[in-house]
């Protein structure tokens, strides 16, 4: 009942919507192209036009040094462009109108004149959108006389972050960059781990207002074709005002609208999406955020750090283990507390369940409210200590831990066990790599908590189930998101729960890779020193005696 | 509002108003039974708990310090029969009581003599009740033993079922039966089972009621396991003292581990003593048929290590370690032949030999089953035992040896 609400409050409208009707006037770039006059005056009215007074837009009619007017323009936005170059081009081109008179009477092409300008981004732009574009992605226009084109300079620049650790998730071992704002660094980022012509990008512009550049990275060759397309099929059928975080796209792209499980990953780490394309995963990078979205992923996947792979296996294993028991505590730790505590507490070790009576005597909440009251109260201090500025920071983890919990505790307000299990719960969520499969986990804690106080272990059981079954039945780009374990494929568990070494790692994971299957050659067990005969005889240790 | 949405709000809000409306109970809303007594006979049953109390017992912080407040609170109830009884506690008591972790069940011997066919029954009806509690039997009330303190343990109840079973891991004096076993037993073709007898050692036994006991640090009186007691049927037969009772734990296979003294044999006035610790035991009972009359076969194998000696044999000498062997085999026997004697006595078959004539001839039992009690009367026992001693520990030859040789 409560899905089938959902759905249609997410139902794809199938007429033609009103903003849709509202595009029809409004935007004609889909339709006729606007081509540029071939007076100067009217390409530089029409600049103006458009930009009218907005302080950062110059525009400079060119002059030869002898003071005479060249009929010249260059234009930019101030702040897109790297001023440290604009000298250099303004010189150059005044120095080219200046000796060559003929230049500007000449009808020249543009692609003649183009390869004159001493820079290496240079395109002739010919139509009014084109050059509505380029000026605002950071190109210097330059405006001649009687001409019906402009040449676009590609010098963007300006103050951008540079390349710094990622924040959200962090490795001991392994690189320390991460993806900036700027799609440019992170499209050269990814080049510099990959390198390779099957590195494909494909571009696309979304956003009526933004015109983000979303460009799809994949490994040709090793991503499924069908996934690279309908990948690109998803990003051409978003028609929006606007994409400022890679959220946006997600959201437009996901499989599954009702869920609270995410069917594509984010990262912020360059690694982690070349690992990922070596997969046979596609990325999605997004102009304007370091977050760039992985597809087609499993659950699994979420469970997965970069690390893994950079430290020794069995280590790795291990971490892994931790971190699939930590997404069960986190899930299922108080609901089995409410459960066990009033429903079946002949579960509890005796010693253990008169130590639990012994601390609940005297607290006036039954045990599931108490346990919603503690894990309200908790995500209240994880949400402040997001939002609130940096400063005030050591102020909220005093009040959280002082006051809230061991005060709360004294007054006989809450039962110590119970604030054991809330901060145990809410450290074992922190383990689990991907911000937005615990955020998945905190939310169905709720939910169990409540059929735990309901029905007991009955009610916990009667939410897996289906939870299980929902988790079974989604997909992503038609990935099962069990993938491995549903449908089973053997090969893949070396790479799941486990972490085989490396040199027997041979395969990549099915379904998600295209035609290349295998990642490496075989028999590359390490060799002992030994067996290599490494050490000549001379060399070892000799027992003659003194 | 749609109707779904409807739907929707009033299933979350009765989840969160109607929990707690089916069996649910909140932790401070129980009373855990730590240990349970029956007095009485039948019609006229005085059903007694040892509850624990909450807040004596909260370790951490939040509740008041423990020291000066019992850690259990006994009361009895009345009532014609054991679950009548029970819930007559609801008219006393504020709180509900949960028998799941109870963990002893103290039957006074005349409850034990009129049969506890009803306490069974009850037992094994209600879900609530465990079948793995701890059953045992006191000569006087049951109320009296379930009142005293154990110092320093807090919760006495699971005290004695504590030292219950640490008795049977270490010595197997007097085996522990649970509810089932003796259930077992006594529904069993023998028609036997034997149970712990606890009692009161020592004089002034109030002292241990009190909260102070436990501030001392040692009592006049103390709790401890006097004996065993063997059923027949529903019904008390008799009783065991503690050499018996290990006769029958070797007969029975139920020694776990235990310590014995011998005497050493350079030695035989008994003067010097030896002991042994057994940590390995097997013994086979098979009953054959004689020309008269049925015989019982011992077969033991008894694994050991020396624990203690001051014999001058030489222990570094399987010669030595031999005749060690030989006095150990004699106590044994001597002690089983002393449990055999004091089964026959009360004329139980707590060996569970008309088990092993029913599993093996049923033709046969059915013959003997109206004259099984003469037929247990005839019977013999021949045994054997088969001693190991697999090590000396940590020493060879014994101390007052070596001083004998430094002498020298």
């Amino acid at each position: 009942m409560f899905i089938k609400w959902m759905k249609q409050i997410f139902k794809p409208a199938r007429s033609v919507t009103k903003r849709q009707k509202q595009h029809q006037g409004e935007t004609p770039e889909k339709k006729d192209r606007h081509a540029l006059p071939s007076s100067f005056e009217q390409n530089v009215g029409m600049l103006k036009s458009k930009f009218g007074k907005s302080p950062d837009f110059v525009l400079n009619e060119l002059v030869n040094p002898k003071g005479l007017t060249l009929s010249a323009a260059v234009c930019y936005i101030d702040g897109l462009v790297e001023t440290v170059l604009l000298p250099d081009l303004i010189s150059a081109v005044i120095h080219l109108l200046d000796n060559e008179d003929s230049i500007q009477d000449a009808a020249r092409s543009a692609s003649e004149f183009r390869s004159m300008i001493p820079m290496g981004n240079v395109q002739s732009l010919s139509t009014e959108e084109e050059i509505m574009r380029a000026i605002l992605a950071g190109n210097v226009l330059i405006l001649l006389k009687n001409n019906d084109w402009m040449l676009g300079v590609g010098i963007s620049g300006g103050v951008r972050r540079s390349v710094e650790e990622p924040t959200s998730q962090t490795v001991i071992r392994g690189p320390k960059e991460g993806f900036t704002e700027e799609l440019s660094t992170n499209l050269s980022l990814l080049r510099r781990k990959l390198k390779t012509p099957a590195l494909k990008f494909e571009q696309h512009i979304i956003g009526t207002y933004t015109q983000t550049r979303v460009v799809v990275a994949y490994l040709d060759g090793i991503a499924r074709p069908e996934v690279v397309e309908e990948v690109n099929t998803r990003l051409k059928a978003i028609d929006t005002d606007s994409i400022l975080e890679s959220g946006y796209i997600e959201e437009f792209i996901q499989d599954a609208a009702i869920t609270p499980f995410p069917t594509i990953l984010n990262t912020e780490r360059p690694d982690t999406l070349a690992g990922s394309l070596l997969d046979g995963m596609v990325g999605i990078l997004v102009d304007g955020t370091p977050f760039v979205l992985i597809a087609p992923v499993t659950f699994f996947n979420f469970f997965h750090s970069s690390e893994d792979y950079y430290q020794r296996y069995d280590i790795s294993t291990f971490l892994r283990a931790i971190r699939f028991v930590s997404f069960f505590v986190a899930l299922l730790l108080p609901s089995l507390y409410i459960a066990v505590t009033t429903f079946q507490q002949e579960m509890i070790p005796t010693t253990l369940l008169i130590t639990l009576t012994g601390q609940r005597e005297g607290t006036p909440l039954p045990a599931l409210f108490e346990a919603l009251a503690m894990e309200l109260i908790f995500e209240v201090i994880r949400e402040a200590g997001v939002r609130m500025p940096r400063v005030i920071g050591p102020a909220i983890s005093i009040v959280g831990a002082l006051v809230l919990g061991q005060a709360a505790v004294q007054a006989g307000l809450v039962s110590s066990a119970m604030v054991i299990v809330v901060s145990f719960t809410a450290i074992a969520n922190f383990v689990i790599p991907s911000i937005n499969m615990a955020s998945a986990v905190r939310l169905m804690r709720f939910v169990l908590m409540l059929l735990a106080g309901t029905f007991g272990l009955f009610g916990i059981l009667a939410g897996l189930i289906p939870l299980l079954a929902h988790l079974v039945s989604l997909r992503s780009f038609g990935v099962n998101y069990f993938m491995p374990y549903a449908p089973y494929f053997k090969s893949n568990m070396k790479d799941l729960l486990l972490r085989v070494p490396w040199w027997a790692m041979k395969t990549r994971p099915n379904q998600k890779s295209g035609r290349n299957k295998f990642r490496q050659a075989p028999n590359q067990y390490p060799t002992s020193s030994d067996e290599a005969g490494v050490y000549q005889a001379e060399d070892k240790p000799q027992n003659k005696g003194n | 509002m749609s109707g779904t949405l409807r739907i929707s709000c009033i299933l979350l809000a009765a989840m969160l108003l109607l929990n707690g409306c089916g069996k649910a109970n909140e932790l401070n809303d129980l009373s855990i039974v730590t240990g349970s007594g029956v007095d009485g006979t039948e019609g006229n049953f005085t059903v007694t708990y040892q509850v624990s109390v909450a807040s004596a017992n909260a370790s951490a912080a939040g509740g008041t310090s423990g020291g000066s407040q019992s850690g259990v609170h006994v009361f009895s109830t009345k009532g014609k029969t054991i679950r009548d009884t029970v819930f007559m506690s609801a008219v006393e008591h504020p709180r509900k009581l949960y028998f799941a972790h109870n963990n002893v069940l103290i039957i006074s011997k005349e409850t034990a003599e009129s049969g506890i066919s009803s306490i069974l029954d009850s037992y094994f009806r209600n879900p609530e009740s465990r079948e793995m509690v701890n059953v045992m039997v006191t000569k006087g009330s049951a109320r009296n033993i379930l009142n005293k303190n154990l110092p320093p343990e807090k919760l006495p109840g699971q005290a004695i079922a504590k030292i219950v079973e640490t008795e049977h891991m270490l010595v197997s004096f007097y085996p522990a039966t649970t509810m089932f076993d003796l259930a077992l037993g006594i529904t069993s073709e023998s028609k036997a089972a034997s149970v712990p007898e606890i009692g009161i050692a020592g004089e002034n036994a109030e002292s241990l009621e009190s909260v102070e006991s436990i501030n001392r640090t040692s009592q006049d009186a103390k709790v401890r396991m006097t004996g065993l007691v063997i059923f027949k049927g529903d019904r008390l037969a008799g009783r065991m003292n503690l050499k018996e009772s290990l006769g029958l734990s070797w007969l029975t296979n139920r020694v776990k581990g235990t310590v014995l003294s011998f005497p050493n044999p350079d030695a035989p006035e008994g003067a010097d003593q030896s002991a042994v610790r057994i940590f390995k035991a097997k013994v086979k009972v098979t009953p054959v048929k004689g020309p008269l009359h049925y015989t019982i076969k011992v077969k033991a194998e008894v694994q050991g290590e020396l624990a203690e000696t001051t014999t001058d044999e030489n222990l570094t000498d399987t010669a030595g370690i031999n005749k060690l062997k030989h006095a150990i085999e004699e106590v044994i026997l001597k002690q089983m032949q002393m449990g055999w004697e004091a089964a026959k006595a009360m004329k139980v078959d707590i060996l569970g030999i008309g088990n092993r004539i029913h599993e093996r001839n049923p033709k046969e039992w059915n013959r003997l089953k109206p004259v099984w009690d003469e037929e247990l009367a005839r019977m013999d026992m021949q045994a054997e035992v088969t001693m190991t001693v697999v090590r000396t520990r940590m020493f060879l030859d014994s101390f007052r040896h070596l001083l004998k040789i430094a002498e020298k």
